[in-house]
């Protein structure tokens, strides 16, 4: 008995060094910072329509003549086991003009409880904030064998569609063992570094992973804004977009992504 | 061992629980090839076979296991990965016979055994090279219709395509794909089908990323590396569209409009034509919009934030043209606009012509009554006139990228008229009842005018983000000549009903005036901090003219040869002005304080060759400001602002030219005028509530003037005869106060209502001599709105709006005189979509104006205004339409108002009830684009 167990032991011990010198660190706990990054030309492009006003087009023109073509705005994913927090970052210079939409903005804060699959998210809807409860978007990944490297991690990609027309390509990484992802996406085999919506414009990419190492740092739901349930919310957006036309559709898009 | 038959019960106690729930379950340990470690935290994700759709994933244990339950029955992929290993992907079913599988210990193997070496056989292509890009024409490239960018691709020299989808280019692998500067992430066909064709690439170009080009995209992380960007075409635009409209109209109205709009890849033509006699004299704003050039120019700040300057609408364009609703106008315009861009897209020009005829005729009656230290004087005039123009007017703005920081335009304008005015007015005045003078004079005049106007900005952004500079250079020429007849009779009723004195003029009068304005600014912008930055201006600016003024007695009828030197005069005015301006600007967050100062030197000098009397003048213009504004939130902000300016007396109130157009009122000149400060405060509120539909603004406006210049008039009550001569208030402190509200809310208990209101009032004290004594005219009125709008897409818009008014004036000099009244306006109108294609519209304006001490009639009139119209063919393209212009007759120019002393009340001839059939057709061809993306 005492011999098995020294035995053991000393396996225990051997495969210990043996194996870290292989095996991987696994991240539980950590801030992820994003970039999220917004092709304002074509997203502005598309909301104009088909036939816009000269007036606007010749505004537009200047528009791109003096501003950048991409938008960068950034956000933080706090992540636990099984919860994450993500929550935008101010700009320091407010959106202006054509670039205060709602597709570029960062409109939500969500508290993600993975392991329930519910979130609770403060969304901000031109200056009026609700606090919408619901369960975790169940998304239908396709998984796929292209990999690239972001923020020093290995990713792998993986594609869907939400919402019955948007196309999405994730990046996640199995370093990270918690389920989470910038905004709502989540629900892959690890975290998700990279997101793009490619007909979208829109792009979220991790800059920085800080691994916490096991020490919890505590993080709580946001508390701000009218309560309201997914349903309720999306009639609401519904009723108030329904004459905006093309930019309706966009606005419609953006608060429910 | 103990532990180990805990586990072993425990493993055993689980699987139960787990095929209690379901039957289908997959199984097995991770672990290395070589050490044989166990791989703990391996991510294991179950994958449908058909799609690799994730079903389920979970991670290895301590010992390597896993165990995934829950699953249905089917093929599956198990893929297992583990950082620096390679991946492991196994088929396996799930069926009746086969419900729990397991896989056992699988072995995992490190990815730096499998590394192979990747031979990449260079080609030498004849390619073309700009700088360090590499451009292909797309173009020039065959592939079959429908084929994607990869098989584009395959055919350019020097480019390959592994099976894989990996690219080589020149021997390198490329990193990154872009479409348009935007990294291309390859769509799934099987998720969706939008892809990129490549019929609908221009160009394609391959560059290492740290170029500049790169840089433009935005995207670097400065390594260097082989990137492909797929040029798309732009949205292909050929094709036309235009409009046809003709109406015909009961009592000789009529209105037609030819519009007319081309496009031709980036190149855009328009020409459009109106005849009318409805007032209509230029395009609506749709059309204008449409067809026509937007004058106003839009600019961005670093921050994004919209700066529109508008170069205000020019005479022959906008939708009131020159008429503005006085008496029956006939118009005829007509414009060509071209405008295209050039280099891809980093120029382009913008031009037009237009041109114009409007003739007005009519008549006005004028009521004034003026209040006097000891008595009142009232005056009656009808005048009859008929006036025309004729215009010309061309343009042309060249706009230049010059490179990523740089940008010019320049902009020249030119325009030649001919006006023709002859007046005819029988005036006379009147105190209490006593009839004290008559005045019957006709004015004609011809005047050709051309004007000229050049413009260079040029604006460059520096390095440290916020440094910027701008110059902005101008000319303006304007030339006037004009020659015209006055013939003026006056007879004087001193004592009784007969006239005791008369005076007579008949004259022939020119005058030839020339102007030119250089005008020249530099703004620097300096940014301290990120938030604090600080733009200084300098400015320089010529002003050169000459007026030539003649009057001419006649020696015989008809011969008008003698100079009236009293009245002639020649003056050559030279102007230097120096602009030097500082302002500050703190922005950050929510909060924007500007603040700041403009101080302008002028150097006056004016020359009157006639008398070689020359007139010098140096004075100091001084303008603060200062603005606040915070945004409380996305839709709600709250501004204050101040400002402060001095106003130079003009010219003409010191030493005013002598005109006798009207022989009853003349100009004195004051040469001891002082200049006036103005103050001013400014608050301002608004929000608007998008969910819930609500929109508030309040408006506040307060304004003192110092040192006011006012007038003095000297009436003579025995003869009612005129003078006036610009005066100083001093002492005294004029005021303005302005208050404005608006709300809104839509109401969805009441069926989606919107409510809505305005209120408006405004007091103010104002100050002038009449007689040499000072009169305070104080003034309060208010303004209320209150509406109600429904409408339902394409089935209804219902708004109807009502409410009062009141005014109090007060006079020092005459206190028991006043023009308090009080009035109503209201608004209704409704339009409906009837089936069949039928669509009714009516609306209807009332006003009210109630009778007062001075006039003692009420006013009121009800405008009507209704259509019936029904579309055909299949897209609406055809309109007949039944128009009805104030339907009950009652449309009257009116208009009553206080100044000063002066209570006033105006009547003119203007349009009146007419009905009208018209046809309006819309017709379009229009290439079918290629879709972006």
């Amino acid at each position: 008995m005492k011999t098995e167990i020294i035995k053991i032991t000393f396996l225990l011990l051997l495969g210990c060094s043996y194996v870290s010198a292989q095996n991987a660190h696994f991240t539980t706990d950590g801030v992820i910072e994003y970039d999220k990054t917004a092709n304002t030309f074509a997203i502005i492009q598309r909301e104009l329509g088909k036939n816009p006003d000269n007036f606007i087009v010749q505004a537009f023109e200047e528009y791109k003549k003096s501003q950048p073509q991409f938008k960068v705005l950034k956000s933080t994913l706090s992540f636990s086991k099984d919860k994450s927090l993500f929550t935008p970052i101010e700009p320091e210079t407010p959106l202006n003009g054509f670039a205060s939409n709602a597709m570029v903005a960062q409109n939500n804060t969500i508290y993600t409880d993975l392991a329930g699959g519910t979130k609770i998210c403060k969304k901000n809807v031109f200056g009026d904030a609700f606090l919408l409860k619901d369960t975790t978007r169940k998304i239908n990944w396709k998984i796929t064998t292209e990999t690239r490297e972001i923020a020093g991690y290995a990713c792998r990609r993986a594609n869907a569609v939400i919402m019955d027309s948007i196309y999405v390509v994730a990046f996640y990484t199995d370093e990270i063992a918690v389920s989470g992802g910038p905004e709502s996406f989540g629900g892959l085999p690890g975290m998700i570094l990279g997101v793009v919506l490619p007909h979208e414009n829109i792009t979220w990419f991790a800059t920085k992973v800080t691994d916490f190492g096991g020490m919890v740092k505590p993080f709580s739901p946001p508390a701000k804004g009218k309560p309201i349930d997914g349903k309720g919310f999306k009639a609401k957006i519904d009723a108030a977009m329904k004459d905006w036309g093309g930019e309706g559709r966009e606005n419609v898009k953006a608060f429910t992504l | 061992m103990r532990l180990t038959i805990l586990i072993a019960v425990f493993l055993l106690f689980h699987s139960f629980a787990l095929l209690a729930q379901n039957r289908y379950s997959v199984k097995g340990s991770v672990v290395d090839s070589t050490a044989k470690a166990k791989l703990l935290n391996a991510s294991i994700s179950v994958l449908n076979a058909k799609d690799s759709i994730l079903i389920k994933f979970t991670r290895a244990s301590e010992k390597g296991d896993f165990n995934i339950g829950n699953l249905k029955k089917g093929k599956f992929l198990l893929l297992i990965t583990y950082p620096g290993y390679a991946d492991y992907v196994e088929h396996f079913n799930l069926d009746s016979v086969n419900q729990a599988h397991d896989f056992g210990a699988m072995t995992m193997t490190l990815k730096s055994k499998l590394l192979a070496d990747v031979i990449i056989k260079a080609k030498v292509a004849a390619i073309k090279i700009k700088g360090d890009t590499t451009e292909f024409n797309a173009g020039s490239f065959v592939v079959q219709p429908n084929a994607k960018v990869e098989d584009l691709l395959k055919q350019l020299p020097g480019i390959e395509i592994d099976r894989n989808g990996k690219i080589t280019a020149q021997g390198q692998t490329v990193n990154k794909v872009l479409v348009d500067g935007e990294e291309f992430f390859g769509d799934d066909p099987t998720l969706v089908t939008k892809n990129l064709r490549a019929d609908m690439v221009d160009k394609v170009q391959l560059y290492d990323k740290k170029s500049d080009q790169a840089a433009f995209t935005g995207i670097d992380d400065g390594k260097k590396e082989k990137t492909i960007n797929i040029k798309l075409k732009e949205d292909k635009k050929n094709g036309y569209f235009g409009k046809a409209d003709g109406e015909r109209g009961s009592d000789q109205y009529y209105q037609g409009q030819l519009l007319f709009n081309r496009f031709k890849a980036k190149q855009k033509i328009s020409i459009y034509g109106i005849a009318s006699n409805t007032g209509k004299t230029g395009l609506g704003w749709e059309d204008a919009n449409k067809y026509g050039s937007s004058n106003d120019d839009v600019t961005f700040g670093d921050d994004g934030g919209v700066n529109i300057i508008s170069n205000g609408n020019d005479d022959l364009e906008a939708f009131d043209g020159r008429y503005n609703g006085e008496g029956l106008p006939a118009a005829k315009t007509g414009g060509v606009h071209y405008d295209t861009k050039l280099k891809g897209d980093n120029q382009s020009i913008n031009t037009n012509y237009k041109v114009g005829y409007l003739g007005v005729v009519g008549s006005r009656n004028a009521q004034t009554v003026n209040s006097l230290v000891n008595g009142i004087i009232a005056n009656n005039s009808d005048e009859s006139y008929n006036n025309s123009i004729f215009r010309q007017k061309v343009d042309l703005t060249y706009k230049i990228k010059i490179d990523t920081t740089s940008n010019l335009k320049i902009f020249v304008s030119g325009g030649l008229s001919n006006s023709k005015t002859t007046s005819t007015t029988n005036a006379s005045s009147f105190s209490g009842d006593t009839l004290l003078n008559n005045n019957k004079r006709t004015l004609s005049n011809n005047v050709d005018h051309g004007d000229f106007d050049g413009n260079v900005f040029w604006t460059k952004k520096l390095k440290k983000k916020g440094r910027t500079m701008s110059l902005n250079v101008s000319e303006t020429y304007r030339h006037d000549d004009s020659k015209g007849y006055l013939n003026s009779l006056t007879n004087f009723y001193h004592t009784a009903s007969k006239a005791d004195s008369i005076a007579k003029i008949d004259q022939y009068k020119t005058s030839d005036i020339h102007s030119s304005v250089l005008n020249s600014n530099f703004t620097y912008s300096e940014p301290f901090s990120k938030s604090f930055s600080l733009i200084v201006n300098y400015g320089l600016g010529f002003n050169h003219g000459t007026s030539d003024r003649k009057s001419f007695d006649a020696s015989a009828p008809g011969k008008y040869n003698l100079l009236d030197s009293a009245l002639s005069n020649n003056y050559n005015l030279n102007q230097l002005t120096n602009e030097l301006g500082t302002m500050f600007n703190y922005a950050k967050g929510k909060t924007l304080l500007n603040f700041g100062t403009k101080i302008t030197r002028v150097n006056f000098d004016q020359l009157d060759d006639y008398t070689d009397i020359s007139y010098k003048r140096t004075f100091v213009n001084w303008r603060p400001q200062a603005r606040f504004t915070y945004k409380i939130s996305q839709q709600q902000a709250i501004s204050l602002e101040y400002n402060g300016n001095t106003t130079q007396p003009t010219i003409y109130q010191i030493q005013p030219v002598r005109i006798n157009t009207n022989p009853l009122n003349i100009a004195i000149g004051n040469p001891s005028l002082r200049p006036s400060f103005t103050n001013s405060f400014t608050a301002n509120y608004n929000s608007y509530k998008v969910i819930s539909q609500q929109y508030m603004y309040f408006y506040a406006y307060y304004a003192l003037i110092g040192n006011e210049i006012a007038t003095n008039v000297n009436t003579d009550l025995k003869t009612g005869k005129s003078s006036t001569q610009a005066v100083n208030i001093s002492g005294s402190t004029p005021y303005n106060l302005n208050l404005h509200g608006d709300f809104g809310q839509k109401i969805d208990i009441l069926g989606g209502i919107t409510i809505s209101g305005n209120l408006s009032a405004d007091n103010a004290k104002s100050y002038n001599y009449i007689n040499n004594v000072l009169n305070t005219s104080s003034s309060l009125n208010f303004t209320m709105m209150a509406g109600l709008n429904k409408n339902k897409e394409k089935k209804y818009d219902v708004y109807v709006a009502f409410g009062p008014n009141l005014a109090k004036t007060r006079s020092s000099l005459q206190p028991q005189t006043n023009s308090d009244g009080g009035g109503s306006n209201g608004y209704a109108r409704f339009v409906i979509y009837l089936p069949g294609k039928f669509e009714v519209e009516s609306d209807a304006d009332y006003t009210y104006r109630a009778p007062t001490q001075n006039f003692n009639t009420s006013f009121s009139k009800l405008i009507w205004n209704s259509y019936i119209a029904k579309t055909f063919l299949k897209s609406d393209n055809l309109k007949v339409m039944v128009t009805g212009n104030d339907l009950l007759n009652q449309n009257q120019g009116f208009n009553r108002y206080v100044y000063g002393n002066t209570i006033a009340q105006n009547t003119n001839t203007t349009i009146k009830r007419y009905f009208m059939l018209s046809v309006v057709w819309d017709f379009n061809k229009m290439g079918l684009g290629t879709d972006k993306k």
